[in-house]
């Protein structure tokens, strides 16, 4: 008799193991379950952060697009359009043409020549060989200026409309939404300063090319600079550029909000320590 | 599948507009075509997009309008880039149909490289046909103009796998929204055109259904049952009456069973069964059947015990009645003793199935508090069937 509940004790002990491993796997699950509830909600808060954030670039877009077009304004009617440095007999002379310059003022005949071809025998193929009028430095920095003052305009137009939203708080999709469209504008607008600039430095393939024809109008050693253009044309390249980051981070943006891609499932259930769902 | 389709799409519109910038960009840049002079300088002049424009010579002139509606194309491809990226941005989280317009989107951006394809490839051909006119060379046979034409190939297939990737997913969604019921019924038609098959699908292909019809329909059939019931009670089985009513009394009986105090209220009466006839089958004797294991002779048992209590519920009464009617019976004719010696041996019969009875003990488990049955003459290990603990039962 004493045998059997020697036997006995020796069940039980076993079963109060196998008791206590089921109830540290029963832990594991809740600790785990617990764990993926906290991930969840840190998820959240960091979306809630990182929206508030996109705000303030937002806010940042807006007033650095109308600094820029400030600068571009600034750089169009002040700075020389055309630096050509002519060597002669007598010495270096520097030409500075700035937009909508006077063909009255005192410039050398002979850089007068690149825009108009001075040759009568010559054939009828072409008026100038670096493919630039007198009329181009008036046109092209119109267009550009008027595209400089759309850029403003959409500059005061989305500050504006952010300093409203902080007080009248709009929907996020309705600012993800404007902000895009902004962007689709100030790419566009960027587009046409861009190669509206663009037609100055191609002047560069032509005096490479047709040289021999530029010598006869009288330049023999000229080195041509199309200073603004070039400044326009980077400036141009950067806010596009600028745009399509802003584009990337809407996107990103918009991909945390409506689809949140938590690492694994916060109501995944677990079995004796392993994932079974 | 979404985000996917949508990563690669964001990777494709910005490839489109790279290459679409660059192109136009390009095509106010370079000299497109050059012109050999033989006046005073005997050499090829060189044209750009701005230089053909200011041009008087009218052969250059005409070749503007080709470049112009490149440019126009480059301008589109470029507009509709930028709205297929705010589509992505925008209307992919939000609404359902971005991947029809977005479709859309992009079969025009294809069909605009395309026309853009055909348009440079025209021009260029225009050129080579001229014999005054020549594409402006970069080096031995390679033009500016291939470097453009390069771009436009690059936009093709970019606008290509655009759209493919697009329409793809697209199509499995639309395939995907279909129900695998339906297209399993469009094989069946066309397979097979037999009018049961008909029938047998037609449930699949309704639609949806409210809670109320389903109640209304839940009813109709349950009436259509009673009534096929009672036609059948009626017409096919006629004599099923009659063998129901001691099936009635089984209520009756169980009331009895429980109720002691209505028993014997009804004991003096001819019996509550009266005209219910009880077959009174021979006991059989009780052996102890010998088991290989415990489990197995533990089924056993309760099996025994639960079938002999249904019948001891059942016989009780009777054997009562039987003993009643002998008894008067042996009043009434004492020269019968084979009824006389039935009586003892029912007696008998009862008085073994209560030994037997008596046998069974009810043990209640120390570890899980189950409780079980088990036979007091089998004086082995006994286990536990629930949670399987074991010990010998004193």
């Amino acid at each position: 008799m004493r045998n059997d509940e020697y036997e006995l004790d020796d069940d039980s002990l076993t079963t109060e193991k196998k008791n206590e491993r089921k109830k540290e796997k029963i832990l594991d699950e809740t600790f785990k379950k617990a764990k993926f509830l906290k991930e969840k909600k840190t998820i959240n808060q960091k979306i809630v952060k990182s929206i508030k954030t996109v705000d303030r670039q937002f806010l940042k877009s807006g007033i650095l697009i109308i600094i820029v077009a400030i600068t571009m304004l600034i750089f169009v009617e002040y700075s020389p359009w055309m630096y050509i440095n002519q060597e002669t007999d007598d010495g270096s002379t520097i030409h500075l043409l700035y937009r909508d310059f006077n063909q009255e003022e005192e410039i050398n005949q002979t850089v007068l020549n690149l825009f108009q071809s001075p040759c009568d025998n010559c054939s009828n193929n072409s008026q100038n060989y670096i493919g630039l009028t007198f009329n181009d430095f008036s046109s092209s920095p119109k267009t550009i200026t008027n595209g400089i003052i759309i850029l403003m305009i959409l500059g005061i137009v989305f500050t504006i409309f952010l300093i409203i939203d902080k007080f009248r708080r709009f929907l996020d999709e309705i600012v993800f939404a404007l902000h895009s469209l902004f962007s689709i504008a100030v790419i566009i607008v960027s587009l046409v300063i861009l190669i509206s600039s663009i037609k100055f430095i191609g002047t560069y393939f032509l005096i490479y090319h047709n040289w021999s024809f530029i010598e006869i109008s009288g330049i023999k050693n000229a080195n041509i600079v199309f200073l603004t253009p070039i400044i326009l044309a980077l400036i141009a390249l950067a806010i596009i550029r600028g745009a399509i980051i802003t584009f990337k981070i809407n996107f990103r943006e918009m991909e945390n909000k409506f689809t949140i891609d938590s690492p694994e499932e916060p109501y995944s259930t677990y079995r004796y320590g392993i994932k079974f769902r | 599948m979404k985000k996917k389709t949508i990563t690669k799409a964001k990777k494709y519109t910005i490839w489109i507009l790279n290459f679409s910038i660059l192109g136009l960009v390009l095509t106010s840049l370079f000299p497109l075509i050059s012109v050999p002079e033989d006046d005073a300088v005997k050499e090829n002049l060189y044209f750009n997009f701005e230089m053909m424009k200011k041009s008087d010579n009218y052969e250059i002139y005409s070749l503007v309008d080709n470049v112009n509606t490149i440019n126009l194309l480059f301008w589109a491809i470029i507009f509709l880039g930028l709205i297929s990226y705010f589509c992505i941005t925008y209307l992919t989280f939000l609404t359902r149909w971005y991947l029809s317009i977005l479709t859309i989107i992009s079969t025009a951006i294809f069909i605009f490289s395309v026309l853009l394809v055909i348009f440079q490839n025209n021009f260029m051909k225009t050129v080579a046909n001229n014999d005054f006119i020549n594409l402006s060379l970069i080096f031995n046979t390679i033009t500016y103009v291939h470097i453009i034409f390069l771009f436009i190939i690059f936009i093709l297939i970019c606008s290509i796998f655009y759209t493919l990737n697009i329409v793809l997913d697209l199509g499995k969604q639309i395939f995907s929204s279909i129900p695998k019921k339906q297209l399993l019924k469009k094989k069946k038609d066309k397979k097979e055109d037999s009018p049961i098959n008909s029938i047998i699908d037609e449930p699949i292909t309704q639609p949806p259904i409210g809670i109320n019809k389903k109640l209304e329909i839940e009813k109709s059939q349950k009436q259509e049952i009673q009534k096929i019931d009672i036609k059948a009670e009626e017409d096919t089985y006629p004599e099923v009456k009659e063998e129901i009513k001691p099936i009635e009394t089984t209520s009756e009986e169980k009331k009895y069973v429980n109720n002691e105090i209505a028993v014997s209220e009804k004991k003096n009466q001819p019996g509550p069964f009266g005209h219910v006839k009880h077959e009174e089958k021979p006991i059989e004797p009780v052996k102890p059947r010998p088991s290989q294991s415990f489990e197995d002779a533990l089924s056993s048992a309760i099996e025994k015990k639960q079938g002999e209590i249904g019948k001891k519920e059942q016989k009780k009464p009777t054997s009562q009645e039987t003993i009643k009617d002998s008894e008067d019976n042996l009043k009434e004719d004492s020269s019968e003793p084979s009824k006389i010696d039935e009586v003892e041996k029912q007696k008998e019969e009862t008085q073994t199935e209560k030994k037997f009875i008596s046998t069974e003990i009810i043990v209640k488990c120390p570890q899980c508090t189950h409780i079980f049955t088990i036979n007091k003459e089998k004086n082995e290990k006994i286990k536990c069937p629930k949670c399987g603990k074991e010990g010998i039962a004193q």
